[in-house]
């Protein structure tokens, strides 16, 4: 891993921040897009979660992969620690089930909602340490609980990124 | 092309040549490129500006407002195997089913019969020959050098007319390719650069408005032959043989790019994503009896980003195809994936076949995604392909924001559509899609709201256009075409704002319409927003007859100017109507008259983030623009006036959801009961056993899941029978991948 530069790490962080101007954006989608990306941004999302675990992957805005003593696991912004990476963590959060039009009402305008509650369900998937929404599926009742993304990490660092994996699979 | 092989063994030997090196005709280098790289790009420049300049002409030439005002075309050059090298751009769909088109005249050995010679056309738009819909209609022509086909140049239109049984471009309700219009199936329709005169007239018979098909075939035409006359001073400048190898090498270099792409911003692993359209037809009044009916069409959709950097989609698990317009084949499937690629990965300026050799499909015959029925209609593929494909542009999202690569996010939007029938204010008959949905609002993207009125998944250059022209096109004038308030995704980004029209008719005591969505109608869901981000609340299409909008008119009244202002004002009885719909089914219209109404909701895309970690500025600007309500706000977002109270109302939400939210285990343990049981509505039953039906793996996950015996979904609702495949001709075909279950012995290889 190379030291990033200071001028691309803070184009990154505030990539990141949603604080970069439309220019600059801009300019970021245009440019070829490059290899030390995901460096930066671990090194700018390190120092936006108050635990010290090194994130190994981001799975989404408050979910991560962290190297836990030498065991990736999955970890919540918030510090919640669901369960080993290859694990289904939806199945260790808290859970609102929205299967009535009351429900549904709770979160959608009453007079635009035409989402049949029979043929659709909605899953909101909670982090339980914090209340953060990690995710809302959309699927018929009873259809199983399924995780969105499940990463070679292996191939990701050894033969893309060109490292040793820091944890033990 | 060498005296010694004919196009066949050209076909062949490049498929041969790939499968054994893993480079496009065997190129392990890219000699020219590396040789003079200058001169390499000069010549693709070259290329790629003569064929943009050519569409831009085509414009003028074409007469329907699809390609005219609406950018529905494409136009392309692609080598003696039917191997894209440059593309315009318009709609990329079209990039490889094209392609297939050329290579079913040549593995159908075209080249015998009917013979392929200078000056011939060839058009298609079969879904067996590799298109995608009726309306989607190909002009191929050949072009030769000192005797030798040296290249082809297609090009592509859609079509606002296509035949079809209820006379919009595309069917909705037809069972079979018996309704879904006109078929050109991958035909010889003129010599000697003109259209053959039984060609035209076959047209005139069989079309409503047969002049816009006829007018764009020439823009089309007129655009492959400018083509062809720009490749005789190109091959002057640079040299036959240099053409001949730079094209190859243009092709290899788009494989080698499109995977140094995928390796530098994605992420290998297994990507999941289920669409569930949800299709209703049970209530239309004279419905063919084999349509009349009510289900979902479950696609069950893995993306693998292999160690190799290629793109693997697999279907298995998704229901089979059915008596509807919205199955899938190979062409539409292909077309579906190159949108996607072109839009995502492949955006910057090497468009053509490369990208596909470094892609695959399993596309289980049978299934929605490949129906294998001879009579299988796909007039209306794009209400399964948009969910699909916009589900993949999720699931590419997950990858970019595992990379750090958040800028390239982006979800996508459903499709609705008006389509018009019967005559027209000339006192002539017609039918038309209204392509304002060109203009759809997008889904969110990872740094930003979805665009308020972009452009839908299926044409990166899609326009709304002008009301005035679609008020000349058909018997209709808009009273309102107007942002709705508190109908977006929401999410820390939130899905562009869905808009609406609402029209009059004007000038006809004979029209109906049709209207429809993809996905979000009928009760569903298009798909799950990333990261927390909502789905869109849902859809809605409106018609009224017998109104007494005129006297309304004639008092100086107010009329109404949106869907839910006309179902208001219907409820408060100042516009009257002898009958009227308003909500989220699918309908066909009874017929309508000058004074009655039709409206559509074009919803925007799925949110992204918690909606609470949205910023109080974005609110506010959606506030100050009637796009929300302060009341939404506060509901969906936890907006109050104040920063502070702000925080207050987004900590309540937060610990009210961990009141009202249980584990996860202990929904699982209560819910087991109702999956043990199949206790769910009859659609969703049928659903799951026609996915079991054709494939063990729901079924299979299904029991793993809720750690049952027994899988209680055994009725599909459709009669049991089998259809057979087309035999007597070369069709295009997708790799099968067997289904392993996990834990058996084939699992592990």
């Amino acid at each position: 891993m190379t030291t990033p530069e200071k001028d691309e790490l803070e184009v990154i962080e505030g990539l990141l921040r949603h604080e970069l101007a439309w220019p600059a954006l801009f300019k970021l989608m245009r440019d070829p897009k490059s290899e030390n990306r995901f460096d930066l941004m671990i090194a700018v999302v390190q120092k936006m979660v108050t635990w010290d675990d090194p994130i190994l992957l981001p799975l989404g805005e408050n979910l991560f992969i962290v190297n836990k003593k030498g065991k990736a696991i999955i970890k919540t912004r918030a510090g919640a620690e669901l369960c080993a990476w290859t694990e289904n963590w939806k199945m260790k959060c808290r859970v609102i089930i929205r299967k009535k039009l009351s429900d549904l009402k709770k979160v959608f305008p009453a007079e635009h909602l035409t989402i049949d509650p029979t043929l659709v369900e909605l899953r909101e998937w909670i982090c339980p340490k914090s209340g953060m929404l990690l995710d809302v599926d959309c699927v018929p009742p009873t259809y199983p609980v399924e995780i969105d993304f499940s990463p070679d990490l292996k191939a990701f660092y050894e033969d893309w990124l060109k490292r040793k994996l820091p944890v033990k699979l | 092309m060498s005296k010694q092989l004919n196009l066949l063994e050209h076909l062949d030997r490049s498929e041969a040549l790939f499968e054994k090196t893993g480079h496009y005709q065997g190129l392990k280098k890219l000699a020219l490129h590396d040789q003079d790289p200058l001169h390499f790009e000069a010549f693709h420049s070259r290329l790629l500006s003569t064929i943009i300049s050519v569409r831009e002409t085509m414009k003028y030439i074409a007469s329907s407002p699809a390609i005219r005002d609406f950018e529905e075309f494409v136009i392309g050059l692609y080598t003696p195997e039917g191997d894209a090298i440059a593309l315009s751009t318009g709609i990329m769909v079209h990039v490889h089913t094209l392609s297939e088109f050329i290579k079913f005249m040549i593995r159908n050995d075209y080249e015998n019969d009917p013979k392929i010679k200078p000056g011939d056309i060839f058009e298609n738009n079969e879904s067996w020959a590799g298109g995608v819909h009726t309306p989607d209609v190909m002009t191929v022509i050949p072009v030769f050098h000192k005797g030798e086909l040296i290249a082809w140049i297609g090009s592509v239109a859609h079509e606002l007319e296509a035949g079809t049984y209820e006379g919009p471009g595309m069917s909705v309700f037809s069972p079979n390719r018996y309704g879904e219009g006109l078929h050109i199936s991958a035909e010889k329709v003129g010599e000697n650069d003109n259209f053959r005169k039984d060609y035209l007239l076959r047209l005139k018979m069989n079309l409503r408005n047969s002049n816009w098909w006829t007018l764009d075939d020439k823009a089309k035409l007129s655009g492959c032959l400018m083509i062809r006359e720009a490749l005789k001073g190109i091959i002057k400048q640079f040299g036959f043989e240099y053409y001949k190898d730079a094209t190859k090498e243009l092709i290899e270099e788009g494989r080698r790019n499109f995977v140094k792409r995928v390796k530098t911003t994605m992420v290998p692993g297994t990507y999941r994503g289920m669409q569930m359209p949800v299709h209703k037809r049970s209530h239309i009044p004279a419905m063919h009896p084999l349509a009349q009916n009510d289900f979902i069409d479950l696609v069950q959709n893995e993306m693998t980003i292999t160690r190799e950097g290629h793109i693997e989609l697999d279907f298995e698990g998704s229901t089979g195809w059915s008596f509807h317009p919205f199955n899938c084949a190979v062409g539409p499937m292909n077309g579906g994936f190159w949108i996607t690629l072109t839009q995502l990965l492949n955006y910057d300026g090497r468009v053509n076949d490369g990208a596909y050799l470094a892609v695959k499909q399993y596309l289980p015959e049978g299934s929605i995604v490949n129906a294998n029925y001879g009579g299988a209609a796909t007039s209306l593929a794009w209400w399964t392909l948009i969910p699909i494909f916009a589900n993949v542009w999720r699931m590419m999202g997950i990858s970019w924001f595992a990379r750090g690569f958040i800028e390239e996010i982006i979800l996508s939007t459903p499709t609705c559509i008006a389509g018009v029938s019967g005559f027209d204010q000339y006192g002539n008959e017609t039918g038309y899609t209204n392509f304002e949905m060109a203009g759809e609002s997008f889904g969110a993207r990872g740094v930003d709201d979805g665009l308020d009125c972009g452009s839908p998944i299926w044409n990166s250059e899609g326009i709304q256009g002008d009301a005035e022209v679609w008020e000349m096109t058909g018997p209709n004038v808009y009273l309102g075409r107007s942002f709705v308030t508190d109908h977006h995704a929401t999410g820390k980004f939130r899905g562009g704002a869905a808009w609406e029209s609402l029209w009059v008719v004007k000038g006809s005591r004979l029209v109906n319409v049709t209207l429809t969505a993809s996905g979000a109608h009928n009760g569903g869901v298009f798909h799950k927003g990333l990261f927390g981000g909502y789905p869109a609340p849902g859809w809605k299409c409106f018609w009224a007859r017998g109104t007494n909008f005129e006297q309304i008119v004639a008092r100086d009244g107010k009329v109404p100017s949106s869907i839910n202002e006309a179902e208001q004002m219907l409820e408060n009885g100042i516009l009257k109507a002898e009958e009227h719909y308003v909500g989220p089914l699918n309908t066909w219209s009874p017929n309508l008259e000058e004074g009655d109404l039709f409206g559509v909701n074009y919803n925007g895309g799925q949110g992204y983030g918690d909606p609470i970690e949205r910023s109080r500025a974005r609110i506010e600007k959606d506030l100050s623009k009637g796009l929300i309500s302060a009341q939404h706000a506060k509901k969906a977002y936890g907006y109050t006036k104040t920063e502070a109270g702000t925080d207050r109302a987004r900590t309540k939400i937060k610990e009210r959801r961990l009141k009202e939210s249980v584990p996860a285990q202990q929904w699982w343990r209560s819910e087991r009961k109702r999956a043990a049981n199949g206790d769910v509505g009859q659609v969703v039953s049928e659903t799951f056993a026609r996915s079991a039906k054709l494939s063990e793996k729901l079924k299979d996950e299904y029991l793993e899941f809720w750690n049952l015996k027994k899988y209680p979904y055994t009725e599909t609702g459709a009669a049991d029978f089998q259809a057979t495949t087309p035999t007597g001709f070369y069709f295009p075909q997708s790799p099968q991948k067997p289904y392993v279950k996990k834990g058996s012995k084939g699992a592990s290889k």
